[in-house]
């Protein structure tokens, strides 16, 4: 519990993997509550250039069953890890095109410190450790992007 | 039979995302599938990770019989170098021993030993620990990998020289010596590709085989020979390494 004793008691997880596009307002709206003051976004979007190359699109693969099991999992770990109300994370598979959210989390705190803290150390956990696979389609070709980018 | 998951790109290479596929190890199915789906596939699959039934599969566990049903192969995701280090198992370490009279007596320089180990290390990530250049000489031949082997300094140890049909050529005569166990297969594969280019590789007489923990394969004598024989089978050396090195001592 929260040495300030003010933490909610249960936090609220949500977490997906998901074919549709990614609407971060409609997500966030789904995990704000009244108890919390603070609420951190992460949106990881498709970039490009990357590396000198031009980026059409990026195309995601997910183990789907184990990768929606496991963002739950990691989103609930660091729930309890920050004392958070809410955590959030969901991960887009199929084609995202440039500009548009691959993934997003979000992380609802009673104070702003720990949900700062809570979304960076989230986004790290799923981009390591979740069985979920990019490949960059380029304006001269395609190519998986295996390790760290 | 086990069902064997495919993603990303080593489901591209394998042009399924699932196959049956039979074995009692994972090294065993991992083989099975390198054969089946290709080189590409093979060079991918020692970066891979291993699920099976849901366990992560260390390397070191590749080679004990499993029960699962079903077995995920998965390349390393795009956010994890860390994790994906972490789970490459300790690095390789090489031996390179150069057997030439000429070489040994300074007549010329030594340019295979050099080759092999560039192959050894950009290959197959592996750390060169130990050198040395000898005569033709059957017994300091013998000698040598028995030291280098019961050390316990290296896992796998590339000889290169003295394979040929020539009276001085004496390397697999001194390595089959010290070995306990012989494993065919390895130079079997050496010698298909070596085909390929000529068909002088059918009078290569190399052998590989395993002493205590070590892996030790004998390579030709050119530069050409030593690299593409070697090129052959990097992608199955790692496997050979850690069933090797799995157990107790």
């Amino acid at each position: 519990m929260n040495a300030r004793g003010d933490a909610p008691a249960t936090p609220k997880i949500v977490s997906g993997i998901e074919s549709d596009p990614l609407n971060a307002l409609v997500l966030v709206d789904s995990v704000r509550r009244d108890d919390c003051g603070g609420i951190v976004v992460f949106e990881g979007t498709v970039r490009s250039p990357n590396h000198g190359h031009q980026v059409l699109a990026l195309e995601y693969e997910a183990w789907e069953d184990r990768a929606a099991s496991q963002l739950h999992r990691f989103a609930t770990e660091v729930a309890i890890e920050f004392d958070l109300g809410a955590a959030l994370a969901v991960h887009r598979v199929g084609r995202v095109e440039v500009g548009d959210p691959a993934v997003v989390i979000v992380a609802v705190a009673v104070h702003r410190e720990a949900a700062f803290q809570a979304a960076s150390a989230l986004i790290d956990r799923v981009k390591a450790e979740g069985w979920i696979w990019k490949k960059e389609l380029r304006a001269d070709g395609e190519i998986w992007i295996e390790g760290c980018d | 039979m086990t069902q064997v998951l495919l993603f990303a790109r080593a489901r591209e290479l394998a042009g399924t995302r699932s196959a049956e596929i039979s074995g009692t190890t994972v090294a065993e199915v991992l083989i099975q599938a390198e054969q089946l789906f290709g080189p590409e596939f093979a060079e991918l699959c020692a970066s891979c990770s291993v699920v099976v039934d849901d366990v992560l599969v260390h390397r070191f566990e590749y080679s004990t019989a499993f029960a699962g049903a079903e077995l995920a192969i998965l390349p390393p995701v795009s956010g994890g170098s860390d994790h994906v280090t972490t789970q490459a198992g300790p690095e390789l370490r090489v031996a390179v021993l150069t057997v030439s009279d000429r070489a040994f007596a300074g007549e010329y320089e030594d340019l295979t030993g050099p080759a092999v180990e560039a192959v050894a290390t950009s290959r197959m990530e592996a750390t060169v620990v130990l050198r040395a250049v000898v005569a033709d000489d059957r017994s300091e031949i013998s000698r040598l990998l028995t030291e280098w082997c019961d050390g316990d300094q290296v896992d796998l140890i590339l000889t290169n020289g003295g394979t040929g049909l020539a009276r001085r050529d004496v390397t697999p005569e001194a390595t089959r010596q010290v070995l306990d166990v012989e494993a065919p297969g390895i130079t079997e594969l050496m010698r298909v590709a070596g085909l390929e280019h000529t068909p002088l590789a059918a009078l290569s007489r190399q052998v590989a085989g395993r002493r205590g923990r070590t892996i030790l394969l004998n390579l030709p004598g050119s530069v050409r020979g030593a690299t593409e024989s070697l090129e052959a089978v990097v992608h199955i050396l790692g496997h050979a390494c850690e069933t090797a090195r799995s157990g107790e001592p």
